[in-house]
């Protein structure tokens, strides 16, 4: 039992050593600790999707911002709308009105997008720790952080979601899916630049 | 010991028989059995929809327990738990959910169904639409390509948002829960009518052990309302109850009888009238009627109750003397008793409504029997134990008691006004009161639940009346835009008429056309992009008219068939008006377009049609009450002895029902019911006080029989006014009172004896 315990021990430190190129390199719950300074912000993003129905990919332009345990994402193009997601659901609304609800096991994509940005905006490993299996790597000032979903409904959809951002900030994600669809997104600088000191 | 035998092998001949006589019967639950026949054809709707419309196959369902978001995952959870039942059509929790077959044909028939194709078509609405598809690609990816290669139009959608059966009200994350967010709510379409009792109740038991075979389901509390649930209530849930009280009322019965008489062949014997009655009542009702209504039955033993009162007039008569001799000298006014209770029930026989009818015959019926059988009782060779006659006591002779309490209770009654009766129909259901507040509130809390209004339109065709459905819809928009409504319901969203759908086909390009003008609108989709739709299109040509088959086998059937109906030789179709405000106005609105569209109100048919059978029931007992007065005039010789028996029963019935309008908000048929009965036990007593006491032995006997009689048929009654079902708690206290009083002022108004 002690065997198996120490055993056990070992390969994880060896992991989390193969894990982090260089030993000054700060590990997964700093960069988690610093990117969480900016959890209640909003963010702009640009995310690029291709499909085989267009001749080129569509772009969404919008913000993104967390509220409690709900990520709201608020795009201006292709279509202006609201999708909030939530642990069970996505609700669209548009300008007239409009709604519409989905469940999220139909859409195990955003609910694994929710569940990342949530962790990360949360700075909080054991929420990431329950829903991903993760690596992280630097270069330079640069890191990379890969997550593979531990949950099969998730897993079955969503192959693997890779973060990256230089120093303390996050600059993309690339979700990529089972059926071989890239979603990329790229988090842009906010428009006010007051808040440069968390650099 | 031989007479002993006798009696029991009869009684067990009678229980058989009436055993095998209900074993025969058709028993029949419908809700509408006790209405009136209706006269016109906007009463046949009211009973129609009462008994099988749209909401009666509805099962509305509310949990109550824990927060918001636990009762929407819950919500979620049941109603998908629900919909593997067997006999669920469709569970409406707030997400919108199609069948596949039904998907399929709505996806074929959509060309037909939706407006305005001309407006879908512009270059304008073309680009807005496809435009709605990239950002639905955006958001779903490859696994909504499918949707959009059929449906780039969002057709589907479109339909699916028309055709959702109730709205539910407040949405928290897409599923229903109540105004303050404290309960979720369902509404599941049974596959039964309500009358189907036994395949509701299998229903209602699955509904329940399925909510208790999910996990968390300690946690919430489950209330079920609606119709069908309504019904299986009446027929088990208040069965059981009123099986209780009657197995309460027959052991406190045999208990008096027992002291009272001291000998067990006697009580059996006195049970032999009562089911020769029973046995009697069965066969008339099921030789003259097809099915007799459960209420029916239960009623029926009620307003035999008199004959409870017949061997105990004959058996305290005996006294010392053999039993022939006692039977003899109660014929008369037994007979004369039992012949003027019979008027009045034949009288109910005559009644429009088949439940009262069938409740007259079975109740004239078994009246009658038991009477003869009482009289023939002493050919069985029993005999009471000798006992002296008794004392008689000291009672007042104040004759003007009762008139004088008559007169008041007139008076209360006549200043009471309209208020003395109840209209409400929902009184009359044979249901746990709780579980009438329950249904009530619930359909409430689900806001359109209430069907309560509906527009009905009827031709003598089909293509008529869908015409005229059409015309009207498109009118409908400027009432909306005056406030009065918020939408509607009707049934040419599934079932244009063959003009319409002639028009839209029409309007509907070819594939190439309709391919260049997507390519137009939005050229970022790939030219292949649309073929599935554009198939869907080319198929339009070898889809038939729809008609109104077109939807059997799918969800959208039941749907269909609610809101269209043929009746009789004409067609009529229903348009539920949503969200409605001011339904004055818009059946105002509607009377003067030049349609023949009317704005119904399903409750204020209803009331209209209780008040006017309740003056049917009244003119017949009028007219009882008469032939009553007239058979006893003849009978006794004189019109002073006549008024003077029919004043106690009068003045008693006069009495209850001024005091049970004001206990109970109002008189309704059930009370009318129990008053007949007590007026009938009432006039017995009347009878015996009057002709059956000149002598001094002779009145102690017909006084103590009276006592007797007052004891065990009101004590019985008590007892049954005790449910929690309205309809038993207002029968039986209704009774119970008429008899104390009926006794009371019998003794009141029996003039000192002269050999004393």
């Amino acid at each position: 039992m002690l065997m198996l315990a120490l055993t056990t021990l070992g390969m994880a430190a060896e992991e989390s050593a193969g894990e982090e190129a260089s030993d000054n390199a700060p590990d997964l719950p700093e960069l988690l600790s610093h990117l969480a300074e900016t959890g209640n912000e909003s963010m702009r993003f640009e995310e690029t999707r291709p499909s085989s129905l267009l001749a080129e990919p569509v772009t969404v332009t919008g913000t993104l911002q967390r509220d409690g345990d709900r990520l709201i994402r608020e795009t201006s193009t292709p279509r202006r709308e609201t999708q909030t997601l939530t642990a069970s659901h996505v609700e669209i609304r548009r300008p007239g009105g409009f709604r519409q609800r989905f469940s999220l096991s139909r859409a195990p994509e955003l609910a694994a997008l929710r569940q990342a940005l949530l962790a990360l905006l949360d700075g909080n490993l054991d929420q990431l720790d329950q829903h991903f299996k993760h690596a992280l790597a630097w270069e330079e000032q640069a890191w990379t952080l890969e997550l593979t979903p531990r949950g099969p409904d998730t897993a079955e959809r969503v192959h693997k979601l890779t973060l990256a951002g230089q120093e303390y900030r996050l600059e993309s994600m690339t979700l990529e899916l089972t059926d071989g669809d890239q979603i990329q997104t790229r988090f842009l600088r906010p428009e006010s630049e007051h808040d440069s000191s968390s650099e | 010991m031989k007479a002993a035998l006798k009696v029991l092998a009869c009684l067990s001949i009678l229980v058989a028989l009436g055993a095998f006589a209900l074993s025969q019967l058709e028993l029949d639950y419908r809700l509408d059995a006790f209405l009136p026949a209706p006269a016109d054809p906007e009463q046949a709707l009211v009973v129609d929809q009462i008994s099988a419309g749209p909401g009666g196959r509805i099962v509305l369902a509310a949990v109550a327990g824990g927060s918001s978001d636990e009762l929407v995952a819950f919500s979620r959870e049941l109603a998908e738990r629900w919909r593997q039942l067997e006999d669920v059509v469709r569970v409406d929790n707030g997400e919108f959910q199609l069948d596949p077959d039904t998907e399929q044909r709505l996806m074929q028939a959509r060309f037909l169904l939706l407006p305005d194709v001309d407006e879908r078509l512009t270059e304008q609405a073309l680009e807005q639409a496809l435009a709605d598809r990239v950002a639905d690609l955006a958001l779903g990816g490859r696994q909504v390509e499918e949707l959009i290669r059929r449906d780039p139009l969002g057709m589907l959608p479109e339909l699916a948002a028309r055709l959702a059966t109730i709205d539910g009200g407040e949405q928290h994350d897409g599923i229903w829960l109540d105004a303050d967010g404290e309960r979720a709510l369902l509404a599941v379409i049974s596959a039964w009518p309500p009358f189907a009792i036994a395949e509701q109740t299998r229903l209602v038991e699955q509904l329940k052990s399925s909510f208790q075979d999910l996990p968390d389901s300690a946690d919430f509390r489950l209330t079920l309302g609606g119709a069908p649930v309504i019904a299986v209530d009446s027929a088990d849930q208040s069965r059981s109850e009123a099986i209780t009280l009657s197995l309460i009322g027959s052991g406190f019965l045999l208990l008096v009888l027992s002291l009272a008489w001291r000998s067990p062949t006697m009580v059996l014997a006195g049970a032999l009238p009562l089911a020769a009655g029973v046995v009697a009542g069965l066969l008339v009702t099921a030789l003259a009627f097809d099915q007799v209504h459960g209420l029916t039955l239960a009623f029926g033993f009620t307003l035999l109750g008199v004959a409870l009162d017949y061997p105990i007039h004959l058996f305290a008569h005996a006294g010392d003397r053999r039993l022939a001799i006692a039977a003899r000298s109660i014929s008369r006014p037994l007979l004369l008793g039992a012949a003027s209770t019979l008027i009045a029930y034949l009288a109910i026989w005559a009644s429009t409504s088949p439940g009262l009818a069938q409740l007259g015959a079975f109740s004239a019926a078994g009246l009658a029997t038991a009477a003869l059988v009482t009289l023939a009782l002493p050919s069985l060779g029993i005999q009471p134990p000798a006992r002296g006659p008794g004392m008689v006591r000291y009672w007042p002779y104040l004759p003007w008691l009762p008139l004088l309490l008559a007169t008041l209770a007139l008076v209360a009654l006549v200043m009471q006004g309209e208020q003395r009766w109840s209209s409400d129909l929902t009184r009359l259901s044979p249901v746990d009161n709780q579980a009438l507040i329950d249904d009530v509130e619930l359909r409430q809390a689900m806001q359109t639940g209430d069907v309560r209004h509906m527009i009905v339109i009827g031709k003598p065709t089909l293509d008529q009346t869908l015409e005229a459905a059409e015309s009207l819809v498109d009118k409908l928009p400027e009432a909306k835009a005056r406030g009065w409504l918020a939408g509607w319901n009707t049934p040419t969203d599934l079932l244009p008429s063959p003009a319409r759908q002639a028009e839209r086909r029409a309007a509907w390009p070819d594939r190439a056309a309709m391919a260049e003008q997507l390519h137009a609108a939005d050229p970022r989709f790939q030219p292949e992009a649309f073929q599935p739709f554009l198939q869907d299109l080319d198929g339009l040509g070898e889809l038939g008219t729809l008609g109104p088959d077109s939807w059997r086998g799918t969800a959208l059937e039941l749907r269909l068939d609610s809101l269209l109906a043929e009746d009789g030789d004409r067609w009529r179709a229903l348009i539920l008006p949503v969200g409605l405000t001011d339904a004055d106005a818009l059946g105002d609105w509607l009377n003067e377009l030049d349609t023949s569209a009317r704005l119904v109100d399903l409750r204020a048919t209803s009331e209209a049609m209780v008040n006017a059978y309740r003056r049917d029931a009244g003119f017949s007992l009028s007219i009882a009450m008469g032939l009553i007065a007239l058979l006893l005039l003849i009978r006794l010789g004189s019109l002073r002895l006549a008024g003077s028996v029919l004043l106690p029963p009068l003045a008693a019935i006069l009495c209850t029902a001024a005091i049970m309008a004001r206990l109970d908000g109002g008189l309704t048929i059930v009370h009318l019911v129990g008053l007949l009965l007590a007026g009938g036990i009432g006039l017995d007593f009347a009878i015996f006080a009057r002709t059956m006491a000149d002598e001094r032995r002779q009145r102690a006997r017909t006084n103590r029989a009276i006592g007797l009689c007052c004891l065990s048929s009101g004590g019985v009654f008590l007892i049954l006014g005790q449910s929690d079902i309205g309809l038993l708690r207002m029968l039986g206290m209704t009774v119970a009172l008429g008899i104390l009083l009926s006794w009371l002022f019998a003794k009141t108004c029996q003039p000192p004896a002269r050999h004393l």
